[in-house]
């Protein structure tokens, strides 16, 4: 609080001054006057405490000045002291106390009394300022709570929501307009009437109400509500809170409700549920519509692929040729785009059943990298799978969806990468669980990449990135989201990362069971241990995935990434006596021609034969041969597997092949078995026929190319490195015997070893036998080929290679 | 096949699983097959209904329908002896064949 102020009047300055000095010590802010004029004009300006008024003034006495104060301001009651030399008469101190006065001091004054009584007045002061204060604060707060309880009425008042509340005689305390309005009362009817009278226009609504209030009064507890009600003919929805009012004691006194109406809100919702079904149900019939209009299509395309075919074995010149192939490859696209939108239909109408058997996570991987390793060779682009150590193999779930996955985002990743690399790589989501592993799938490429306006829509039907890009690549749009649905129906999450010109990343997972018997992976088994390997692979991460399977297995690693940087290694570990136990050597280097690594290797005793040689599986057949010339048998075809890694490695080491379960598929992975894999020329018009043997060799890891008569076989032989020839003997243009005979023409001119040729015939006879034989063919199989038995032909063949 | 009849008797065959995506378009080469034995018997070109029988023999028993072999394999003998009786006969019995086998994967 401010000091309070004391007015001093006297019309000697000298006076003045002894008591300014006498109460100095009371913390007090004199002000002084010299006249009675001088003074009230400081008592208009000033709150005072206390005045000392000398009686003796000049012009106006001190009584004086205290009448016209009092006259000026009625209702201050400033306290007076006067102070005097002239206390002789009753009359005087009478006098002064009807002016109001509290008090005199006589002249001359001990300053102890005057300091006494200043005090006590100053107290008083005091006490009567905090006094004015607390009433000032309380009638501010009652001001403001006045205020804000307006605000809360305008607020409940202006809503449309109705809010009321009702004592425990279910008489309305309030209720605000909407309330007013529901009822169907005037404000005046409402107030104060009861629930039953009160809202006898509703009385549907009234029952339920009176059965809450009852609630909430019983219970303690709010309660929500939906109803649906009649009110004047019109069916209302509504949602409704009743909750108590309690009091401090937390007596339930009164309840309270808050209503709203969501009649609107309900139409709309129900109007959304039926354009939500009526939408379904024609996408429903959409993709009924499409799947059988794909089939009518079929049928018709069918007969029209064929007449191309019947067309162009006719006698045509070189401008209707290209006219046929024009029209054949066009419906094969035709077909294919028909055969998307029929798998798309079938999820959309949800007719994929997802299977659960058994199958080999890393045969899947292998299959499909091996079935776009050529043409991402082809393109100079490197493939490479990679399964971490830790990934259980021997699962139980829908390998045919996950493959159509695989072979989706692989066969895009290949189409748009025009250098650089394909990295397929899966690891565990999640540690694996008992009987469960849910996990990461990945396919990295450095391809054209996608920009990320279209990030958003690659996943929706028919969009690739942009128009541009059907045009350029071909393509029906619609892998990815058949991808997608596949990805869903088998409980995972497909997305995307791409940055233009650099590339993009599928990623996309799944949880597959685990089969019961789980072996031990041979892939912890530390069979290299003690061993040093030097790796030779200028492509860093397939030189990385490589190191890593070979730390797992034990070995002491190094990695040279350059041919010049692998050659000083191979150099100095021979002049300091210490070769390497085996060298991992990729072929295709940049800066080295792989055959110089490979006769730095073979010229020294110490290394030779030590050496894998890493081989990119375009056209391998002609470099297997001349490798073979160089003494060196072991061998792999990029992307690298881990099984056939195991078996050369232990082939180098000489250390013995583990017996695992590879045994049992003998004939049909000749690669796995150290089977040399083989270059093969397949003759035979009959497309059925060569489809046929590609299915029945697609798992053996040969190599097969195709002729459809004698006169392309000899064409394709001189220009190519083949180990086998697969000849059909009865063909259009130029026959077997013919091929045959001009082939072994051919290589005794060249100087040529003979090349194993297999005549195919679907004669059963021995002449025919014999015809072939006669010609220069090795062996004869007849037609219909037996699997087993062209496998096991071809087999025996290439172990004695 | 869209025109198959139902009361017709099925004849089941057994086929490789892996042999799946390549069975629709073995079919439709043997309807075409079908359709130039046709051709070729208006123009009396024995020569080439024998290479279709010799194709058919080859191929059929392959994919695991012997019977087609067997068709096949009739069709070539009876071209050679020039019976295009013969021939329409063996053209009938793969059509009715064609629609009445059902291909079981095995």
């Amino acid at each position: 609080m401010e000091q309070p102020y004391i007015l001093m009047v006297d019309d000697l300055p000298e006076n003045l001054s002894i008591l300014e000095e006498m109460l100095q010590d009371l913390q007090l802010v004199p002000v002084m006057a010299t006249s009675g004029v001088e003074a009230l004009e400081l008592i208009r300006q000033y709150d005072f405490a206390l005045a000392l008024i000398d009686v003796q003034l000049p012009g106006m006495n001190g009584f004086e000045l205290v009448k016209r104060m009092r006259e000026n301001n009625p209702t201050e009651v400033l306290p007076v002291i006067f102070i005097t030399a002239l206390l002789s008469t009753d009359q005087f101190v009478i006098e002064g106390i009807e002016t109001g006065a509290v008090d005199f001091i006589t002249k001359p004054f001990d300053h102890r009394i005057l300091i006494g009584k200043v005090k006590v007045f100053i107290d008083l002061y005091l006490q009567r300022k905090r006094l004015e204060n607390e009433i000032k604060t309380r009638r501010a707060v009652q001001e403001s709570l006045r205020k804000s309880e307006e605000s809360f009425r305008a607020v409940f008042e202006s809503t449309h929501d109705c809010i009321a509340v009702w004592d425990r005689d279910f008489r309305f305390i309030y209720a605000n307009q909407a309330a007013v309005n529901l009822v169907g009362l005037s404000r005046e009817q409402v107030v104060n009437c009861d629930i039953y009278s009160g809202m006898e226009k509703v009385p549907a609504l009234m029952n339920r109400f009176v059965e809450r209030i009852k609630y909430v009064f019983e219970t303690h507890q709010s309660i929500k509500a939906d109803d649906t009600v009649l009110i004047n003919g019109e069916s209302v929805c509504s949602e409704s809170n009743f909750a108590p009012i309690r009091d401090e004691k937390d007596k339930v006194l009164a309840v309270g409700m808050f209503y709203r109406d969501i009649t609107d809100r309900k139409k709309s919702e129900e109007e959304l549920r039926l354009a939500k079904e009526v939408a379904e149900e024609a996408n429903r019939q959409k993709s009924e519509f499409l799947a059988n209009m794909s089939h009518d299509i079929r049928t018709p395309m069918n007969a029209i692929l064929g007449m191309a075919d019947l067309l162009s074995e006719t006698n045509l010149n070189e401008e209707q040729r290209n006219y046929v192939d024009v029209f054949r490859s066009a419906g094969e696209n035709l077909l294919n785009l028909i055969d998307d939108i029929l798998d798309l239909s079938k999820i959309e109408r949800e007719q994929f059943k997802i299977e659960t058997l058994p199958f080999k996570l890393n045969e899947i991987v292998e299959k499909t990298c091996e079935v776009f390793s050529i043409s991402a060779h082809e393109k100079g682009v490197e493939l490479v799978h990679y399964i971490h150590a830790n990934v259980p193999l021997l699962l139980k779930g829908d390998s045919i969806r996950l493959r159509q996955i695989l072979v989706n985002l692989i066969g895009n990743a290949v189409k748009f990468t025009h250098e650089g690399e394909i990295v397929v790589e899966i690891s565990n989501r999640q540690p694996v669980e008992e009987d469960s592993v849910e996990l990461l799938f990945t396919v990295r490429d450095t391809g054209i990449g996608i920009q990320e306006k279209y990030l958003e829509t690659i996943f929706q039907s028919f969009k690739q990135a942009d128009s541009s890009t059907t045009r350029q690549y071909g393509g029906t749009g619609l892998g990815l989201t058949i991808s997608k649905r596949l990805v869903e129906l088998l409980h995972g999450m497909i997305w995307v990362e791409s940055k233009p010109d650099e590339g993009s990343t599928f990623s996309f997972t799944s949880c597959f069971l685990l089969q019961e018997s789980q072996p031990a992976q041979p892939q912890f088994e530390k069979f290299l241990e003690g061993s040093r390997i030097l790796v030779i692979e200028d492509h860093a991460t397939n030189g990385e995935f490589i190191l890593e399977r070979l730390k797992n297995w034990g070995a002491k690693t190094a990695l040279a990434v350059s041919g010049t940087l692998g050659a000083n290694l191979i150099e100095q570990s021979l002049a300091v006596k210490s070769p390497y136990d085996a060298i991992i050597l990729s072929f295709h280097l940049k800066d080295t021609e792989g055959y110089e690594i490979v006769d730095l290797i073979q010229a020294r005793p110490e290394s030779a034969n030590k050496v894998i040689v890493m081989l990119s599986s375009n056209n391998y057949g002609a470099r297997v041969k001349k490798l073979k010339e160089k003494g060196i048998n072991s061998y792999l075809i990029k992307p690298i597997k881990g099984k056939s890694l195991e078996i050369n490695l232990n082939k180098v080491l000489g250390t013995s092949v583990p017996q695992t379960e590879a045994e049992e598929d003998h004939i049909l992975h000749s690669d796995q078995t150290g089977i040399t894999p083989l270059n093969i020329l397949l003759v035979d018009d009959s497309q059925d026929n060569r489809l046929l043997v590609e299915i029945y060799l697609s798992k053996t890891g040969h190599l097969l190319s195709f002729a459809e008569n004698g006169q392309i076989a000899v064409d394709k032989f001189k220009t190519g490195n083949y180990n086998l020839i697969l000849m059909d003997m009865h063909m259009p243009v130029m026959d077997g015997y013919t091929a045959t005979r001009e082939i072994r023409t051919w290589e005794q001119e060249q100087n040529l070893e003979p090349t194993r040729i297999i005549a195919l015939t679907a004669n059963a006879l021995k002449e025919d036998e014999q015809r072939s034989l006669e010609v220069g063919c090795d062996e004869h199989l007849t037609k219909p080929i037996k699997k087993v038995n062209l496998i096991n032909t071809i087999n025996k063949f290439a172990s004695s290679i | 096949m869209g025109h198959m009849s139902e009361n017709k008797a099925k004849i089941t065959v057994q086929v490789e699983s892996e042999l799946e995506e390549l069975i629709p378009g073995f079919i439709r080469n043997r309807h075409h097959d079908i359709s130039k034995i046709d051709e070729h018997l208006g123009k009396m070109d024995f020569d080439s209904i024998r290479q279709i029988g010799h194709t058919m023999k080859g191929n059929g028993a392959g994919y695991g329908f012997d019977e087609i072999s067997e068709i096949g394999k009739e069709i070539e003998s009876a071209a050679d002896g020039h019976r295009s009786d013969d021939v329409k006969k063996l053209k009938d019995r793969l059509f009715i064949y064609l629609n009445q086998v059902i291909i079981e994967y095995i």
